[in-house]
């Protein structure tokens, strides 16, 4: 897997092949990049948040 | 028994002491969401959690397959942050590979990342056993 398709993706969701070796699609709200999805007819690809790089990811409790 | 591996997958991440662009590995698995017969159209990179009490997923996952999330019971979310998040609880389903399980899930708008928690995720397995060291995860059922 290549980390290098995150670097221009920072706090963006986007939807990448399944062997993370391409993205697809990108944008900072899901809810335009599920209709982008939706558009192109995208199937199996692989849809994520990229974290910022800054950040530390911490578990959540109820 | 079927055994389901994954490896961690990294992210870019700057370290704090260097500042220097790094890569840090995560327990992340591919999962799809459904609600009757309907299914999410392409995989969801999802944390497995297993500080999470249950399942949270950004509430445009649950449009997608036909969920109207804020139907389901209201219910805050806390964590690190003295700022609770928003969230409704609902019936889903959710498939990592060819296991199908009938769950909980709640969904937020303001959800980014999505969590696979130990009641309604963990509890419905006979193992979820980590290996940092090596970087892998399995999933046994």
């Amino acid at each position: 897997m290549d980390v290098q398709i995150y670097r221009n993706n920072e706090n963006k969701w986007i939807a990448t092949d399944r062997n993370y070796k391409k993205v697809l699609l990108s944008n900072k709200n899901l809810d335009k990049l599920q209709s982008s999805i939706k558009k192109s007819k995208i199937r199996d690809a692989v849809i994520m948040f990229v974290p910022s790089f800054n950040s530390t990811l911490a578990p959540q409790c109820l | 028994m079927p055994l389901i591996k994954y490896n961690f997958l990294p992210d870019i991440f700057i370290h704090p002491n260097t500042r220097k662009l790094g890569t840090i590995y995560r327990p992340y698995v591919l999962v799809k969401i459904g609600d009757g017969n309907k299914w999410s159209g392409n995989f969801i990179k999802a944390l497995i959690d297993s500080g999470a009490d249950h399942n949270v997923f950004p509430s445009s996952f649950a449009a997608e397959v036909g969920i109207d999330y804020t139907k389901g019971e209201y219910k805050q979310i806390i964590g690190v942050s003295d700022l609770p998040i928003d969230s409704y609880v609902n019936f889903a389903k959710i498939k990592i590979e060819n296991k199908e399980i009938e769950t909980v899930i709640q969904f937020g708008e303001k959800i980014q990342m999505p969590l696979l928690g130990r009641e309604g995720f963990f509890n419905y397995f006979d193992y979820i056993k980590f290996n940092a060291k090596k970087r892998f995860l399995e999933i046994k059922y």
